[in-house]
């Protein structure tokens, strides 16, 4: 009998012990002033991707909304539908637009919160890009759409006959030049060769303007590739 | 005593002893002290498990929980007739889901015993008010040592003398840079003898943040200890 009653407290003192309360993921639990935005957008020429996150504090983590809560996307005043996707337990809102022709706004809308409404992303404008074949002792030139801002541009040529060559380019003037002795002796000629051009910009501000918590991370890519021959 | 004197106490027992032809009534014992109905001295051990909502940031709700174990000390005087004092003190240990803190602190107010009744379930009603200062409660506030108030409310009953029945209740409002708490500890107790047993609950509500909202906790527990009647 003593046992048992032993048995008894110490199994209860170990239910209370183990019972550990999971941080609720609802956005209505979560304060606008607490929650970070992450917004990942990328454009491949083919078509553009948005993903965005909704964070609280720690151990709060990952946030669904919820409680008639609302987020909407809208790109050069075309609304594009997010749609809720769950992966390893991780939700985030995805939309998946035509292009990043113009800035990324959000709206943030809360039923029993502060909203943060046009919540503008800045995107550089879309770019084309061109080269030509290699011959010859012809450099490898390439053009695109310069754009002026802050934003990293990154210039990626491979090949299976050459193997990779990165770039990072230091100003976004529209056109660059790789000399045939630059780029890695090729095995083999002709040998085809993918360009590829990815501009990068992000931004990091408060999501309330001039209220203190709150805050929008974003990472914008564009980027272009297209197909050379390096000709004998 | 004089040899004389004993001598005469001797004879009036023989005497008795003949004449009445049995054993003389042993001297009633006297009468147990009547428990005092509004004083009190009481050391005790408990354990509490709580949970509840806790503030995050500014305005972030999460849920929390942990265990307390407490000795209280408690006194009530009452030098003064319908006037009286209490002075209680708790420490102990507080595990919670969030850290790991000390809870501590002292009260003491100034009580009055509005009323009192004797004979067949003796009792009394105590009010009191007073103030106080001890660690964050609810745990989850800043660190800190917090200065309270306090109101008070006690009735006590004795259906035996030797059985006493307890009901207590207790309001803190206690305010920080950002919240409004207001905490109620409400207490039941059986005392047989000496021994004193019970359960003590803890409401506590903070009220605040950005979007504004009500923050909750409670407690459940019980205690065993000692206790003494005046």
């Amino acid at each position: 009998m003593m046992r048992a009653r032993s048995l008894l407290v110490l199994g209860a003192a170990g239910a209370i012990a183990g019972c550990e309360l999971e941080p609720g993921h609802d956005s209505g639990e979560v304060s606008t002033r607490d929650l970070l935005v992450s917004v990942d957008a990328s454009d491949e020429g083919s078509g553009a991707a948005v993903r965005i996150d909704l964070t609280g504090p720690n151990p709060v983590g990952n946030v669904r909304l919820s409680e008639g809560d609302s987020l909407s996307l809208s790109i050069a005043g075309v609304a594009w539908p997010l749609r809720e996707v769950e992966t390893d337990g991780s939700i985030a809102y995805e939309a998946h637009p035509d292009g990043l022709v113009d800035d990324l706004v959000l709206d943030l809308i809360r039923s029993g919160d502060r909203s943060a409404l046009d919540v503008g992303v800045p995107v550089p404008p879309p770019f084309t890009l061109t080269a030509m074949d290699l011959t010859g002792d012809q450099p490898l030139t390439i053009a695109w759409d310069a754009a002026s801002g802050e934003h990293a541009l990154d210039l990626l040529i491979e090949g299976d006959c050459i193997g990779s060559l990165v770039r990072p380019l230091a100003t976004d003037v529209g056109a660059y030049a790789v000399s045939q002795a630059e780029l890695p002796i090729p095995t083999l000629l002709p040998c085809p060769l993918r360009v590829t051009l990815t501009r990068c910009s992000t931004t990091q501000r408060p999501l309330l303007p001039g209220i203190e918590g709150g805050n929008l991370h974003a990472g914008v890519v564009q980027r272009r590739a297209i197909e050379v021959q390096w000709l004998p | 005593m004089a040899p004389g004197a004993v001598l005469q106490k001797i004879a009036a027992a023989c005497a008795a002893l003949l004449c009445m032809g049995a054993s003389p009534a042993p001297e009633p014992a006297p009468e147990p002290r009547e428990p005092s109905v509004v004083e009190m001295a009481r050391v005790d051990l408990g354990g509490s498990y709580f949970r509840g909502a806790m503030l995050l940031g500014h305005g972030t709700r999460v849920p929390y929980q942990g265990t307390v174990g407490t000795l209280r000390l408690d006194v009530l005087r009452f030098p003064l007739g319908w006037l009286g004092f209490e002075v209680g003190m708790r420490l102990g240990p507080a595990t919670a889901s969030i850290d790991q803190r000390f809870d501590g602190g002292l009260d003491a107010a100034a009580l009055v015993a509005p009323l009192r009744w004797s004979r067949a379930w003796a009792g009394s009603v105590i009010l009191g008010a007073g103030a106080g200062f001890g660690s964050s409660r609810p745990v989850w506030l800043e660190p800190g040592v917090h200065v309270h108030p306090t109101l008070l409310a006690r009735l006590r009953l004795f259906p035996r003398r030797d059985i006493g029945l307890l009901a207590s209740w207790r309001f803190t409002p206690v305010t920080s840079d950002a919240l409004w708490v207001m905490a109620h500890d409400i207490e039941g107790a059986v005392s047989v003898d000496w021994v004193q047993v019970g359960a003590r609950f803890r409401v506590d509500e903070a009220t605040g943040g950005d979007p504004r909202r009500t923050y909750r906790g409670y407690w459940i527990g019980p205690f065993i200890g000692f206790a003494f009647f005046g």
